[in-house]
């Protein structure tokens, strides 16, 4: 996810949330499973901590499941398929493994799986993100996502320069150059 | 596919159903597919956002699913030490393991329904790989990544 321009140059930080932490959901035919990962649905909240407001859900859906669930008005809502077959919308608009459906306005979405879906894959797998927009200028390149040109230039030359960090050491190896000379003749000399 | 399962969904809260008055739907603006692609060192992904406009996936701006993937012995591939900036990343594990570390001292394992969210801000170096038993014994993983 981007951050805002104000929060691009917050320290890094790192959160580790365990499966069973997620928030734990049943849509309202019993049929689906939803995990809220950070955001919440109809009250319920998720682990994640986010900068600007989001919410993110992996729901699984049992063959002919629907679920329908209120989405805030003021976020977007992508419905990506990580396995199997569906549909999203009202209007049921056929998706499957690896499609994307972009939605529009609304303060509810609906997705369904289908009756039939494959052997290796007998439900439908579905993340469903939105968030508030942020509404500013992109400028990305590679692995930084900046506002400016200048700022992605400024991001590579720092990163040439060390400047974002180092890799941390392992197996108490040196962090820094060691260097050392035999002492004595060499074994065949 | 694993993530975390409930034996009975009956005894979670239900989501109520919406209110007939109030209720909005969303309805479907567009169907894309994610195209095929390697990351890393040869990590198999599909790239999910691929081709839809940034302003309608604000905030929002990349998604990659990592395999699913099954690896014979000594094929599992990471990707090397790479920087971030400006953004964070979160990778959601369905089905498998992943090691990551990070510069900043953050890392750890992450498997079967666990999810790793990092926020690089100011920049930060940090690899993803799979752990060394899988590189040794083979095995099969599936996971999503979005930044």
């Amino acid at each position: 996810m981007n951050l805002p321009k104000a929060q691009k140059w917050s320290p890094p930080r790192y959160q580790d949330i365990r499966a069973g932490e997620v928030g734990l959901l049943a849509s309202a035919d019993g049929g689906a499973l939803v995990r809220v990962i950070a955001g919440e649905v109809a009250g319920h909240a998720g682990p994640g901590s986010t900068y600007t407001p989001m919410s993110l859900v992996h729901a699984t859906l049992s063959p002919e499941a629907e679920l329908e669930m209120p989405w805030r008005a003021d976020y977007n809502a992508l419905a990506y398929v990580m396995a199997g077959a569906g549909t999203v919308g009202t209007e049921r608009i056929p998706v499957q493994t690896g499609q994307l459906a972009v939605l529009g306005p609304g303060n509810t979405l609906t997705v369904g799986a289908n009756r039939t879906q494959e052997s290796r894959s007998p439900n439908l797998d579905i993340l469903i993100l939105g968030g508030r927009p942020i509404r500013e200028p992109v400028a990305w390149a590679g692995p930084f996502v900046m506002n400016t040109r200048e700022e992605v230039i400024q991001a590579f030359a720092d990163y040439q320069a060390g400047r974002l960090g180092s890799i941390p050491a392992v197996h108490g190896a040196p962090t820094e150059l060691s260097e050392s000379q035999p002492t004595g003749p060499a074994p065949n000399a | 596919m694993p993530a975390i399962t409930v034996d009975d969904i009956s005894i979670l809260p239900h989501i109520p159903a919406p209110d007939p008055v109030n209720a909005r739907q969303r309805a479907v603006r567009g169907i894309t597919t994610a195209p095929r692609g390697f990351e890393g060192e040869g990590f198999p992904v599909r790239r999910a956002f691929a081709g839809v406009d940034l302003g309608d996936l604000d905030p929002f701006i990349h998604l990659d699913q990592m395999g699913e993937v099954e690896y014979a012995p000594g094929e599992p591939k990471g990707t090397p030490w790479h920087p971030h900036r400006g953004f964070e990343t979160v990778t959601y594990i369905m089905d498998g393991t992943f090691e990551h570390a990070d510069s900043n001292g953050g890392g750890g394992v992450i498997t079967n329904g666990d999810t790793q969210w990092m926020t690089a801000g100011a920049g930060i170096l940090h690899i993803e790989k799979p752990p060394e038993a899988l590189v040794v014994s083979g095995g099969s993983s599936t996971a999503s990544s979005c930044g």
